[in-house]
């Protein structure tokens, strides 16, 4: 469980974080997005107590992340921005010493180390010096190391940053695997479609304020309004139905309609049905618009409050 | 005791040290080819050096090779001590060890012996090496107590460097400044250095004991203050060294304006008046530094004990004495009587100036230096005045107390100010860097300076134009 009540963090007279307040449940995924320097970072460093916060306060599987320090590392499993590896060291050495730091016996260091690397795809590369690893191949030894104690709480800062598709998708099933596993996960990312995929809250971060906050349905109708669909015809319509007692019709032409719904599995249906009885033959029927990509830009090009 | 987590970090850069061919070629010329070329030189002109004095070969020269051979393996501890705080920052790598459970003196201490492992075994394989070679080819035996001294010197010397490379690397950014910043610890440690090869050919070897301890005091010093400033969040969030004149500024005003007591507290600032600076803030200053005024008042003390007993070593009988003669010397328009208040002024604040400067570089020690010297020429003048016959109380109440009420006061001031710029170093609050602690201590010497400047300017003047007026008025004299 992740707990942030408040959270303010300053650097001399500059506010890198103000006020932001969230909470995760095991077994939930939070996706922290927002724009370079908008205070991510720094968020995720205060929750894995590596900053203290100048205000407010958190708390990691129950422990506080002042007060109680070592407990909150313990419980935590960091992927960091950058991989931060030591590149003459192979990635097995790697891991037993990261692994040798935390409270866990040696022959389940040493299982979890063959886990990881073996599902990553780097376990007949784990003898070789980190150094001469791919971008992607190094990343997924630094998350590696994250999970390697197996920590009931992951922060992750850009998980799938530098890697190829494939690398990518592994690494969210994976993810998504930990969270079916009962761990709390919070997550940086730019990625987009990765936190739509993956988490089950969304937080916007701008200029270190929470700006948004909710599932990604949520945020969709809260910020850009009822979902917006767009329905194509083969041909126009000789009349048209009355379809505002049914739905708000955004723009129409003679073979195509937008409108908007605050309940598409009920209108949707109901809507179709009425044109086909009035004779209209229908090609497609469609969701537009909407994406987390258009409720982001909405809220990090607002002008800050 | 030493954690488990701290060795498993010390294991690890022991091993990334010992494996990087770029630090072990140095490293193995350090320890291997200068107590070479050490043997070599001696070889070749020892027998021209006995033809002036036989016993400097054995004495003197051996003892130089010792230290020199000790020495140079010792040198490269400064690198690997860079690289290992700063680089690790560097590199990034240094994020994902903080966010480990190890703690910030785990990882201090793991560091600190992976860096001093190193340096350790090359000072011993490079004295090793001298010692075969000057027994072998040299044919010239080394004293064990010269070994034993030149092996601990090295190591003190190296943790020493160590020390302060620690203090140095949690302070900047990146190995390029931790570099520049180094030049202040090799620099004085290799004129350490040379000074004890002058100790040693002049002959006062076993006062090199004495330097080994007080690199050993050092040291201590310099790790406690590097355990203060060692923090995760300094380190992380020390993005790079601009250096902005503003953000001083902006410092220096907010700690201005802030009650001494709450000088490292983040409260915000509070009005500030002359008022407040005579009725509060000084007060509050009194009251922090008691401790060191109590530091600096002893420290007077010895220096008078120590002017006495100087006195009586070096007695001046001046049997013809004439304290009339010499009141109207003390008032003569003479050379003496060309000096100002203004000479007196300007020489007492260039001295206390100087001492809380030269404080800042020696942990309080040169704060303390001025006052020592102070109370040692009180002593010494009183020692002499009472070995002629004089009455000390007298004497003193004469030549003295018109301007010492005043400039005695001024001196314990300074001298606890300056005292403390170099002590809050080693006192630093947890969490503060050593910016903060010396801004504090710079803002608290200029409040200081409120109190002590008009002490002294006004016993300055007394100085000139009452104590003479004393002196004949007890004495006697025009």
């Amino acid at each position: 469980m992740i707990q942030a009540r408040h959270l303010v963090k300053r650097f001399g007279s500059f506010t890198a974080v103000h006020d932001v307040t969230f909470e995760v449940a095991p077994g939930q995924i939070l996706a922290l997005l927002g724009p370079n320097g908008a205070g991510k970072t720094t968020t995720i460093r205060m929750l894995a107590s590596l900053l203290r916060p100048s205000g407010g306060s958190a708390t990691i599987a129950d422990f506080d992340t002042v007060e109680q320090p070592e407990q909150v590392r313990r419980s935590v499993g960091l992927l960091t921005e950058l991989p931060g590896l030591y590149g003459r060291m192979t990635a097995e050495a790697y891991l037993a010493f990261f692994g040798g730091l935390y409270p866990i016996s040696a022959s389940r260091r040493t299982a979890n180390a063959e886990a990881l690397l073996t599902y990553f795809g780097i376990w007949e590369h784990r003898a070789r010096p980190i150094g001469s690893y791919s971008k992607g191949m190094r990343q997924k030894v630094a998350l590696a190391r994250a999970l390697l104690h197996d920590p009931q709480v992951i922060l992750l800062d850009e998980p799938t940053s530098a890697m190829d598709p494939a690398s990518a998708k592994s690494v969210r099933d994976y993810i998504a695997g930990l969270r079916r596993a009962g761990r709390t996960i919070l997550m940086c990312t730019h990625n987009l479609a990765e936190a739509e995929t993956l988490a089950d809250t969304i937080a916007i971060i701008k200029h270190g304020r929470v700006v948004a906050h909710g599932s990604a349905t949520g945020l969709k109708r809260q910020l850009l309004g009822d979902p917006q669909y767009e329905v194509r015809l083969g041909q126009p319509l000789g009349s048209t139905p009355d379809f505002d007692t049914l739905v708000t019709v955004e723009a129409y032409g003679d073979t195509w309609l937008r409108y908007r719904t605050p309940t598409p599995e009920v209108t949707n249906p109901a809507l179709v049905k009425r044109l086909v009885d009035s004779g209209a033959q229908v090609v497609s029927l469609q969701p537009v618009g909407q994406s987390l990509e258009a409720v982001y830009l909405h809220m990090v090009e607002e002008p800050a409050a | 005791m030493i954690s488990r987590l701290a060795l498993g970090l010390t294991r690890r850069e022991v091993r990334e040290t010992m494996t990087d061919w770029r630090l072990l070629l140095p490293m193995g010329t350090l320890a291997l080819l200068f107590p070479g070329i050490m043997v070599l030189g001696m070889h070749i002109g020892l027998p021209y050096v006995s033809q002036i004095d036989p016993a400097l070969a054995e004495n003197k020269a051996s003892l130089f090779g010792a230290i020199m051979s000790a020495f140079f393996p010792t040198s490269f501890s400064l690198i690997i001590a860079l690289e290992s705080f700063a680089g690790e920052k560097e590199r990034n790598t240094l994020e994902a060890l903080l966010a480990t459970p190890i703690s910030d003196s785990e990882l201090f201490v793991g560091k600190f012996l992976a860096v001093m492992i190193p340096p350790i075994l090359l000072c011993a394989l490079g004295l090793s090496v001298y010692t075969l070679g000057a027994i072998f080819i040299v044919h010239i035996h080394v004293p064990t107590e010269f070994l034993v001294l030149a092996f601990l010197l090295g190591v003190m010397q190296a943790l020493t460097m160590v020390a302060a490379a620690v203090v140095v690397s949690s302070q900047t950014a990146s190995v390029k400044a931790a570099n520049l910043l180094a030049s202040f610890i090799i620099i004085p440690v290799a004129l350490v250095v040379q000074s004890e090869v002058l100790l040693m050919l002049a002959g006062y070897g076993q006062v090199l004991w004495l330097v080994l301890i007080e690199f050993a005091l050092l040291t201590v010093a310099l790790l406690r203050l590097g355990i203060r400033v060692f923090n995760r969040e300094d380190i992380l969030t020390r993005e790079n060294d601009e250096f902005r004149w503003s953000d001083v500024r902006a410092k220096v005003l907010t700690v201005w304006s802030q009650l001494p007591v709450s000088a490292f507290a983040s409260t915000p600032p509070a009005p500030f008046s002359l008022v407040r600076l005579f009725a509060r803030d000084i007060p509050q200053l009194a009251g922090l530094y008691r401790g060191p005024a109590l530091m600096v008042v002893g420290t007077l003390l010895v220096g008078v004990v120590i002017g006495v007993g100087f006195a009586h070593e070096h007695p001046l009988r001046l049997p013809g004495l004439d304290m009339t003669q010499l009141a109207g010397t003390v008032s003569s328009t003479g050379d003496l009587g060309k000096i100002t208040p203004l000479d007196i002024f300007s020489h007492n604040l260039r001295t206390v100036a100087l001492g809380g400067l030269l404080s800042v570089f020696s942990f309080g020690v040169a704060g303390l230096v001025i006052v020592v010297l102070t109370g040692g020429s009180i002593g010494f003048f009183a020692g002499q005045a009472a070995l002629n016959g004089l009455d000390v109380p007298q004497f003193v109440l004469a030549f003295l107390a018109p301007h010492g009420v005043l400039e005695l006061p001024a001196l314990v001031v300074a001298g606890t100010l300056n005292l403390w710029m170099g002590m809050c170093l080693i006192t630093l609050p947890k969490g503060h860097s050593l910016g903060d602690g010396l801004l504090v201590a710079l803002v608290h010497w200029a409040k200081g300076a409120a109190l002590f400047v008009p002490l002294l300017a006004v016993a300055a003047m007394l100085e000139i134009w009452v104590t003479p007026g004393v002196v004949r008025a007890v004495y006697g004299g025009h």
